[in-house]
């Protein structure tokens, strides 16, 4: 029965696309067998540590956990409707999170109105339990009672009230959430809910699609992706580094020890850290993955010999310097969309005018030795791709690479222009996902 | 294994009892290791007590401490063993030619952190910090330790371990591992822990401190930490900060304090600047 759920639960993991091989099942059978059973916090402790080997898994894993080990209903009766939002607000004050889930076990059960038959998903019902709550109120009581505790005290900005109680209000809305989730599964099964939950790795997350929960996550491993590249990258230069042997070198080194080659000379190969023009159009369709590759090139810029970032609408300017200043990525990727000029004078995506303009004024910055990425739909709303321009420095460029972020199978439909460009290009190369761009750097570069 | 533990709230005890607070899923994982066999590798950013928990571990259940500090081009010679050529040469020397054979043999060997883990009869922690930032070929040393407690030496055979030790093994998060060496170890992933969690951990670690200040001295912590900065404060600098605002006997955090006092918590100018422009009123 355990080793039934335990499976199924391993499933589940794998099609949400974590990697897991029998050798951490097995540990994971094992370790159930050594703990106590009835505690769910330990069990959870348990699995997680035996089966999941990366953080980025972790999100599924406590999802998929909550689904498949639903906390049994323990209710308190006692309390009365009335009282059932006071009786949160005292558990959120005191934060005793364990009565809180028994407490939102009930107001799910009053007011959620979970029916088996209807396939609608959590949402619904976790909408319709904070509704009957009345966050609104429950915020400004929390807020009142916040502020009560620390009277008398001086107080400073530092511990702003507003934010422990969206922290409070958060650890609800995740409650709700739960058990809303507990009491669907009990309802439909859990091997069932798990495939309508849709659950992806982050890596996987398409990005034009993310939600904002989604995106919050993805900025947050961009980063740490970076650095792994960028040790990636080292290494392969590094180890290209090692050479030939130099046979003109060694025989004249050997004249000095008799004609014997002692001392084997090898010849350095040099390695060609690429030179790279990033192209990116950051209107509304694209912005969020225009984003992320330029946050992944600044990180490595290390590893590159030169990196000049461009942005684009109908308007084409230079961001390397607003890039490239003391501020942090994110303040500066703000005032990419602030201080810019890629508006011109229509104000959305126009391809050909963007190249014309470019090839124009920055045609220098390309030269035989220059990568020229370019990150966009193509979608170019009509205007006259202008594809000559786009040819002209593409042809003079070592590579030009094509990301875009749509499906495959919506290119070249509608007012796609990429039929006019890609002849020109190296390749067009389809980026969805963080996953894609990663494994494009790591090709490419 | 060499400690029989019934549960994971033996761990839980005896490591409480050092003065450091496990969560549930630390004990767990500490139970599940000396269970199974099988390392742990402690993974997450830095200053959340990775290191600290081996020490608190080798303290709470009086095991020898052997700490392998990993960098790059740590290489056999450092991490295994290496053969005392010296005291090799001086035997050679000293003695006549029918003990030559025998100069490969186990009091010639210099024992390097590794294998001084498998050698020897009292119970044993083995430490293996960062091991981020080994190169991934170097990686491979450890997986013969780490699976089957032993270490194989060419000229001598295979040495298995009297006793097995414990084994932690920490990362920052550098680089990727590898596969093998996250399938032979337990991986647990300490972030920077709940407001609750850590309150109790300045407690337990400064008695000293009120219980009052310690609630707020966190939750400004967890408040900044919420701020996406480029280096959010640790627990260790949680902690330093509580004792300077102790040291500084500081009843009231107020803002002129809390100006003063950032750069104990912030090490980065840009984070400072930063959190006290979102934070201060603008005056």
């Amino acid at each position: 029965m355990l080793l039934t759920t335990l499976l199924a639960f391993v499933y589940a993991l794998r099609s949400a696309g974590v990697s897991l091989g029998p050798s951490s099942v097995i540990d994971a059978a094992s370790a159930l067998m050594a703990i106590d059973l009835l505690d769910r916090d330990v069990v959870r402790a348990a699995l997680a540590v035996t089966l999941i080997k990366e953080q980025s898994s972790l999100t599924i894993f406590h999802r998929l956990f909550d689904v498949f080990f639903a906390d049994g209903s323990h209710l308190d009766p006692s309390v009365e409707d009335e009282d059932l939002a006071a009786a949160i607000r005292d558990a959120l004050l005191s934060e005793d999170y364990q009565r809180l889930s028994e407490l939102v076990g009930q107001a799910v059960e009053r007011f959620a109105g979970v029916s088996p038959e209807r396939p609608v998903s959590g949402v619904y019902y976790a909408y319709r339990t904070s509704r009957a709550l009345d966050l609104d109120r429950l915020r400004f009581e929390l807020l009142a009672g916040l502020a009560t505790r620390q009277e008398g005290e001086a107080a400073s900005v530092f511990d702003d009230p507003d934010f422990q109680a969206s922290q409070r209000l958060k650890e609800l809305s995740q409650t709700i959430d739960r058990e809303v989730l507990s009491r669907i599964v009990e309802a439909r099964g859990a091997a069932e809910v798990a495939r309508t939950l849709g659950l992806h790795l982050p890596e996987d997350v398409e990005i034009m699609h993310a939600s904002r929960e989604e995106l919050r996550e993805l900025r947050r491993i961009v980063t740490p992706l970076a650095v792994k590249l960028t040790a990636k990258l080292e290494r392969h230069h590094r180890a290209r580094n090692v050479g030939r042997l130099d046979f003109r070198a060694t025989i004249r080194r050997s004249l000095s020890t008799g004609g014997i080659p002692l001392d084997p000379i090898t010849r350095d190969d040099r390695p060609m850290r690429p030179e790279v023009v990033l192209l990116a159009d950051v209107s509304g369709s694209v912005a969020s993955f225009a984003r992320f590759t330029m946050q992944l090139l600044f990180a490595l810029s290390r590893e590159l010999r030169r990196l000049r970032s461009f942005a684009f609408i109908d308007e084409v300017d230079e961001v390397t310097e607003l890039l490239a200043g003391d501020q942090d990525i994110e303040a500066a990727l703000r005032s990419v969309a602030q201080s810019a000029k890629v508006v011109g004078l229509v104000g959305h995506s126009d391809y050909g005018a963007t190249f014309r303009h470019f090839d124009e004024r920055y045609g220098s910055a390309i030269s035989p030795s220059t990568t020229v990425v370019i990150c966009g739909d193509a979608r170019s709303n009509y205007h006259d791709p202008e594809a000559d321009h786009f040819r002209a420095f593409a042809e003079r460029a070592k590579a030009t690479y094509w990301l875009n972020p749509e499906p495959k199978g919506y290119w070249n439909t509608g007012d796609s222009a990429l039929l006019h460009y890609s002849p020109w290009c190296s390749a067009v190369v389809e980026c969805r996902t963080l996953r894609q761009l990663e494994h494009f750097v790591e090709q490419v570069l | 294994m060499v400690f029989y533990l019934q549960s994971q709230e033996e761990v839980s005890e005896a490591l409480s009892q050092v003065g450091y607070l496990p969560s549930t899923e630390i004990a767990t994982t500490v139970f599940l290791a000396t269970k199974l066999s099988k390392p742990i590798l402690v993974e997450g950013p830095a200053g959340t007590g990775k290191t600290e928990l081996a020490k608190a571990l080798a303290r709470a259940f009086s095991l020898e401490l052997i700490r392998l500090q990993c960098y790059e081009g740590l290489d056999e010679s450092r991490a295994l063993y290496e053969w005392d050529y010296r005291k090799q040469l001086l035997a050679l020397q000293s003695h006549a030619e029918e003990e030559v054979q025998s100069i490969f043999s186990s009091e010639f060997l210099l024992e390097r952190p590794l294998l001084a883990a498998l050698r020897g009869t009292t119970e044993k922690l083995l430490l293996i910090d960062e091991v981020d930032r080994l190169e991934i070929e170097t990686e491979a040393l450890l997986l013969e330790v780490l699976a089957e407690f032993q270490v194989t030496v060419p000229e001598l055979g295979t040495v298995t371990a009297t006793s097995k030790p414990l084994v932690i093994l920490t990362s920052n998060g550098m680089r990727e591992l590898s596969e093998a060496l996250k399938r032979r170890a337990l991986y647990l992933y300490l972030d920077y822990p709940s407001q609750a969690r850590e309150r109790d951990i300045v407690c337990a670690v400064i008695p000293e401190i009120e219980e009052e200040l310690a609630e707020r001295l966190v939750a400004i912590v967890a408040r900044l930490r919420s701020l996406d900065l480029k280096k959010s404060p640790s627990i260790s600098e949680t902690l330093d900060w509580a004792r300077s605002l102790l040291a500084l006997s500081v009843q009231a955090l107020d803002d002129e304090v809390m100006a003063s006092t950032l750069p104990i918590l912030l090490k980065n100018r840009a984070d400072i600047e930063r959190a006290a422009k979102e934070l201060l009123p603008r005056s």
